[in-house]
């Protein structure tokens, strides 16, 4: 008996250094919670409980990961700090092979890439087609997905990709067979005849779109609304005097009668204004994700009187998270009297709290000259070098 | 010791009416009061009874809103009630002859402002200026202030009570009549609309023309003191409806009585349910012992008589007052967009009373039983009432008598809710407009708190809860969902909702406060009853036996002598001549002159709860202070305590008008102030209409005073606009952040995604592959040696916090202290310094690291070095050492594990 308990613990133990082992290498063996992938090509890559769809919003993407801490345990963001709109904005999850490649300006899903297929398990109509056990080689994903555009291959990356409609898979060539062979006058039909047997994929793509080249991050699609409503857009209304209201393009899905469960998107437009009674913006826009009751003022001290007013008004927020929008009312007269237009850049302190405003501002002509031009608008992509000069 | 009552001075005509001082209420009497039988608070007033005499007969009373206390648009309230800010109260008097008006400022000092007799009146508004809109224009601009009044005479019908007469208190004369054929028993009226109530049926006209905009013929009627009970907003209108469509049905209603057995609960599920049940019914049936529920909705019963019993009661729906065009009806075959809500309030009780608070958002409802109040939060959808939720915050258990709710009022912040019966009782709760127990946090401060505090957010408890919450439990498999969702939800509604709830925890969205499962409402007891004596005052021989004043709006007569032909209505059974018109108000002290020593008057400002005014059908307007406190007797007196309220009357004032007096009728005299009122209100203008603001200043700045110079620029700042979360995104460990330098020139690199994804610019996007040493780029700059700036430091924290659990706890105090954080693409940011900059692409350069040239060594080197510059030398020390716990996420690091290309261990 006590041996047996002892080799069992012996066993046990080994297990544990083996499990542990691999968790720190990330090697070959079928670890505990490797992710397993349906792909969809041009639509989305996930599984029973969560999926990554194109055209996600970067916050859903993140709150499934934090949801599931437990399986994704090192994520990386990775964004451009002189240049945020230039780069891609990115979710590496390094144990998982995977990266999330995100429109910097939308911040919606525009790619979903493997680029370490040894990580994680992926499937296509519910069959493996790349695991531990099942290498995905290229006889693998011609018997998985079928007969494709004959493959292209890049000189300079020397690698070979074979493209299907929304998913494009890239094997390299192993430097030690004959590279002339792969010449670019080649691949007109017989150039996949020479991939050699037993190439493996690099790595995956997926995406919206005819080419990698030009994908770009589809609209969000219905079922990731969830009820709420998302703005595509914001005009600030201006008179003469200063801003007035903010016009929203407005965007929801899941609004069918009740009986009826599909998910069409609609699109409205609405008009908030400066003075509009809470009943009237929550008529208008729908009501907010949270209210916040405005705390002490920690402005006031610079104020030239701070002793003056008494912290007792109860102005209080309406967060639009999903618009990235708040309104400030006022606590007696309950009317809007301020709007904050969140933009939501990686880097910030308040980052992935609000949804980006797509926001256009025209500048009031100050001058008579000025007032033939067109106005200056300023987006949430504008930079302050060129506010200043305008 | 009784109260001497001043001859109340008259004033002039054209000017306004009489004045009349406070009487104050003193300790003594209230002392005595706490002997006589009625054990509560007694105003003092009333003992001698003889202060009333030669004073006419008060029917009803009411508080109005109006042009003279419109704090959004009325110039001289500024926001933040200050010395000489606070609206005046206006109060409504309806005598058996004619009406009084009466105008409460804050000096104390109430003015009769309109008096008229012109036989019975049965109600009367007065009407506020309507909104400026471009569409519509004001055809009555120079005849502002309006009076609606229903009174007998003007209606051209037989019967009496069928008319409303719209007469200008600037001329005098009658603008506009609308005649109905059935008697009237109600007028509201907001900035939008006038509003008047029928028996099961409401009409509508627009404020600026008096044209008709919409009707209602679906209103459940109600046995109360007011038949047709409604409640106006801003932009909304709840009434009473009557049934429940399901392809309308907001989420949420409400939540089900925690004294329903089972069985009552699987019922009232069970009644909502449409054809095509008929199995659920059955066995429903089967468990009611034999009481079988067929599938048709005509049988399935409300209580009432025949002709009620295809109708559902204890419905609500709100409509939008904008959108509503022709006649507003929830059914099937409409659309419905111009609802905001359609849901059950009470479980199949006819609803006696409904009220918004000021913001509108919260919804008071009580029923004819009058045991529980009901206190909804209305969460709208911009499209549809279907998507719409309403939330049952909280169940105000009054008691287990019946009583018949005449008014509902609420304190401007939303924090109290007062009931006033027809006993003449007022029952005072305190209330969170988010839901919660009421505390000692949330009640003592002056100013309303958040839900979560701050302990409770840094401790992430809020979170928590949340996640609990959010596990999928046996409760949606339950047959009875007396839980939440409601019990009346409708099951596809249900159903649905699950589904959507589903599909959320697949994609794990950012949550949705539309979406059930709701918290459970929460009940709470009156903190303080405060009731007007009944059983004093006059008994005039010629009313009918037992009857002192009719209700405010139950139709029985004064006097059962004179002729009336007023249709009767029945009241209540229970309460046999204990019935009193009682009308309460929350607002600021009117009484603080009467305070002698300057710490009493300061300690009045500082309360936090505003004074209750309440007004009987005696004439009387009496103001009760109310003193809050922790519970009495808790040992330790912490932020969850509970609360005491005393309420000690102050002062009172006689306003019943004596047959001496003159009317006070139109022409007014310019400074009259119902007439300067509506000056100035008219002349604020929206800025949406496009004309010039003549209270320019005050629209912009509302936040600081635009007499002071240099104040202007803090209205343009806002630091803290929500509550922020437990953990912020780059503090956790689970998630880095990583800057990625871009280069201005183009490179070919070895990275092969990049070349796919960009158009040449050379972007690393994965650093374990490609060579990041060679897209160093910046220019040499001589390194800064200075410490930098507090303002600097956690800019360059943020960009890379590894997750040493030293380190972000001093990231993040860091983070706390400077507050004054510009977004980088906000306007108004100034340029960042050069040494700023400097520095940052620094340490940006040290994050940035390269696998495989950087031994894992060098880069804890790298970010010691980094911290060191930036965080106190403590935190120098702690960074160096990496806690055994987050050994993996070091080992995470690239550079260690991430197998490269070049790597023979790949493949």
């Amino acid at each position: 008996m006590k041996n047996e308990r002892e080799s069992k613990k012996k066993t046990t133990k080994k297990a544990n250094d083996v499990i542990a082992c691999d968790f720190r290498h990330g090697g070959l063996k079928d670890r505990p919670g490797m992710l397993d992938l349906e792909i969809v090509p041009e639509r989305s890559a996930g599984n029973e409980s969560w999926e990554f769809s194109l055209g996600m919003p970067f916050a859903q993407a993140v709150s499934i990961l934090q949801k599931h801490c437990h399986l994704v345990r090192n994520v990386q963001v990775l964004y451009s700090e002189q240049n945020p709109l230039e780069n891609d904005l990115l979710l590496n999850l390094t144990q998982d092979g995977l990266t999330l490649v995100f429109d910097s300006c939308s911040q919606r899903l525009k790619i979903i890439e493997v680029y370490n297929l040894s990580k994680v398990k992926l499937k296509y109509c519910g069959v493996h087609f790349n695991s531990p056990t099942i290498p995905p080689t290229i006889e693998q994903i011609d018997q998985s997905f079928g007969a494709t555009h004959p493959g292209v291959y890049n000189a300079a990356e020397q690698l070979f990709h074979l493209n299907f409609r929304g998913l494009s898979f890239s094997f390299r060539l192993d430097a030690r067979l004959d590279t002339p062979k792969f010449a670019p006058h080649y691949a007109h039909g017989l150039a996949s005849l020479q991939i050699p047997n037993g190439a493996t994929v690099e790595r995956m793509h997926v995406y919206a779109g005819n080419a990698l080249s030009d994908a770009r991050a589809p609209l969000m699609p219905p079922n990731c609304y969830g009820g709420n409503v998302y703005a595509e857009g914001v005009d600030v209304l201006c008179d003469a005097y200063g801003p007035i209201g903010l016009k929203f393009r407005l965007l929801t899905a899941g609004c069918g009668p009740v009986m009826r469960v599909d998910n069409k998107l609609q699109t409205f437009q609405r008009c908030v204004y400066l003075g509009d009674h809470c009943q009237d913006v929550v008529s208008i826009i729908g009501s907010p994700h949270k209210v916040f009751y405005k705390s002490e003022d920690k402005m006031r001290i610079h104020s030239a009187l701070p002793h003056k007013q008494k912290s007792r008004c109860n102005d209080y927020f309406y967060n639009f998270f999903t618009l990235g929008v708040d309104i400030l009312f006022d606590a007696i007269s309950q009317q809007a009297k301020k709007f904050v237009l969140h933009t939501n850049y990686p880097g910030h302190y308040n980052f992935n709290m609000y949804h980006r405003c797509d926001f256009r501002i025209p500048l009031i002509p100050r001058c008579e000259l000025d007032k033939d031009k067109e106005p200056f608008v300023i987006t949430a992509y504008t930079k302050w070098d060129a506010v200043r000069e305008a | 010791m009784s109260v001497t009552a001043e001859e109340p001075r008259r004033g002039s005509r054209g000017t306004v009416g009489v004045t009349v001082r406070p009487q104050p209420v003193t300790e003594q009497s209230y002392m005595e009061s706490v002997f006589t039988f009625l054990h509560d608070v007694v105003p003092q007033a009333y003992s001698g009874g003889s202060i009333v005499d030669g004073r006419e007969k008060v029917l009803w009373v009411r508080f109005d809103e109006a042009d003279i206390n419109d704090v959004g648009r009325n110039s001289m309230f500024e926001q933040c009630p200050g010395p000489g800010d606070t609206p005046p109260l206006l109060l409504t008097l309806g005598y058996s002859n004619g009406l009084q008006i009466w105008s409460l400022p804050e000096s104390g000092e109430a003015q009769e402002v309109f008096s008229m007799r012109h036989g019975p009146v049965r109600t009367a508004r007065l009407l506020p200026a309507p909104l400026p809109v471009l569409a519509r224009r004001d055809l009555f601009t120079e005849k502002r202030p309006l009076l609606a009044t229903c009174d007998s005479i003007s209606s051209s019908v037989g019967q009496a009570y069928c008319a409303v007469d719209v007469r200008s208190l600037r001329t005098g004369d009658v603008v506009k009549s609308i005649q109905f054929k059935t008697p009237i028993f109600d007028i509201l009226a907001n900035q939008r609309i006038l509003l008047v109530a029928l028996q099961e049926k409401v009409a509508a006209f627009d404020a600026c023309s008096f044209s008709k905009k919409f009707f209602i013929t679906s209103c459940f009627p109600s046995s109360g003191p007011n038949p047709n009970p409604l409640a106006l907003g801003a932009r909304w209108l709840a009434y009473s409806d009557n049934k429940l469509v399901q392809r309308h049905q907001s989420y949420g209603g409400v939540s089900g009585d925690a004294v329903q057995s089972y069985t009552a609960t699987v019922i009232s599920a069970a009644k909502t349910i449409k054809s095509g049940l008929s199995l659920f019914g059955e066995a429903v049936g089967r468990l009611t012992g034999g009481r079988s529920l067929s599938s048709s909705s005509e049988e399935e019963g409300a209580i009432g008589g025949p002709r009620r019993q295809s109708l559902t009661q204890g419905v609500v729906t709100i409509t939008d007052i904008e959108r509503a065009q022709g006649q507003v009806q929830v059914s099937d075959d409409h659309e419905g967009d111009a609802i905001v809500a359609h849901f059950p309030a009470h479980d199949h009780r006819p609803i006696s009373a409904l009220s918004f608070d000021a913001s509108g958002m919260l919804l008071v409802t009580a029923d004819c039983q009058g045991h529980d109040f009901h206190v909804f939060r209305i969460l709208a959808h911009p499209l549809l009432a279907a998507q719409a939720a309403v939330r049952h915050l909280y169940t105000l258990h009054r008691g287990d008598t019946e009583a018949q709710v005449q008014d509902i009022t609420m304190s401007q912040d939303s924090r109290w809710v007062a009931v006033t019966t027809l006993r003449g009782t007022s029952h005072v709760f305190p209330i969170n407009p988010y839901g919660g127990a009421p505390c000692a946090r949330t009640h003592l401060s002056p100013r309303v708190v958040n839900r979560v505090s701050r302990f409770q957010r840094s401790a992430g408890l809020e979170e928590i809860e949340a996640d609990i919450a959010s596990k999928p439990t046996g409760r949606s498999n339950s047959p009875v969902p007396s839980l939440s969702p409601s019990p009346s939800a409708s099951p596809c509604h249900s159903r649905l909702a699950r589904q959507e709830s589903f599909c959320n925890r697949i994609n794990n969205n950012p949550g949705n406060p539309r979406l059930p499962p709701f918290p459970h409402p929460m009940t709470i007891a009156p903190l303080i009853q405060i009731r007007q004596p009944v059983s004093l005052g006059r008994v005039s021989k010629s009313s009918g036996p037992g009857f002192l004043a009719s209700g405010c709006l139950a139709l029985k007569p004064p006097c059962k002598n004179k002729g009336g032909g007023s249709p009767q209505q029945a009241c209540s059974k229970g309460s046999s001549g204990m019935e009193l018109c009682v009308a309460a108000r929350f607002a600021p002290s009117r009484s603080q002159f009467l305070n002698s020593t300057a710490v009493s008057r300061e300690k009045d400002r500082a309360s936090v709860v505003d004074n209750l005014f309440v007004a009987c059908s005696y004439g009387m307007l009496l103001e009760y202070q109310l003193d809050l406190q922790p519970a009495f007797g808790a040992a330790k007196i912490s932020d969850e305590s509970s609360l005491d309220l005393l309420a000690s009357p102050r002062c009172s004032w006689t306003l019943a008008r004596s047959a001496l007096w003159d009317e006070a009728r139109p022409p007014f005299d310019n400074n009259h102030p119902l007439l300067l009122a509506s000056d100035t209100v008219q002349a604020w203008r929206g800025r949406r209409d496009g004309h010039s603001c003549t209270n320019c200043g005050s629209n912009e700045s509302l936040s600081s005073d635009p007499g002071v110079e240099g104040e202007e620029w803090l209205s343009q700042v806002e630091i803290v606009t929500h509550t922020g979360p437990h953990r912020r995104l780059w503090m956790g460990p689970q998630f880095q952040f990583k800057t990625v330098q871009s280069s201005g020139q183009t490179m070919v690199l070895s990275s092969s995604s990049s070349a796919l994804l960009s158009q040449g610019t050379p972007e690393p996007l994965q650093p374990d592959i490609m060579d990041l040493h060679s897209l160093r780029l910046q220019p040499v700059r001589s390194d800064p040696v200075t410490m930098p700036r507090p303002s600097s430091a956690p800019r360059a924290a943020a960009l890379e916090i590894e997750a040493g659990s030293g380190m972000f706890e001093q990231n993040s105090l860091l983070l706390e202290v400077s507050h004054s954080w510009p977004d980088s693409s906000a306007i108004g940011r100034g340029v960042t310094d050069p040494v700023d900059e400097g520095l940052r692409e620094r340490i940006a350069d040290a994050m940035v690291e390269s696998p495989g040239v950087c031994p894992p060594d060098h880069a804890v080197e790298l970010r010691r070095e980094g911290s060191i510059e930036t965080l106190s030398n403590s935190s120098g020390s702690t960074s160096g050492s990496f806690p055994r716990a987050y050994e993996s996420y070091r080992a995470s690091l690239p550079g260690l594990d991430t197998p490269l290309p070049l790597q023979d261990d790949d493949g």
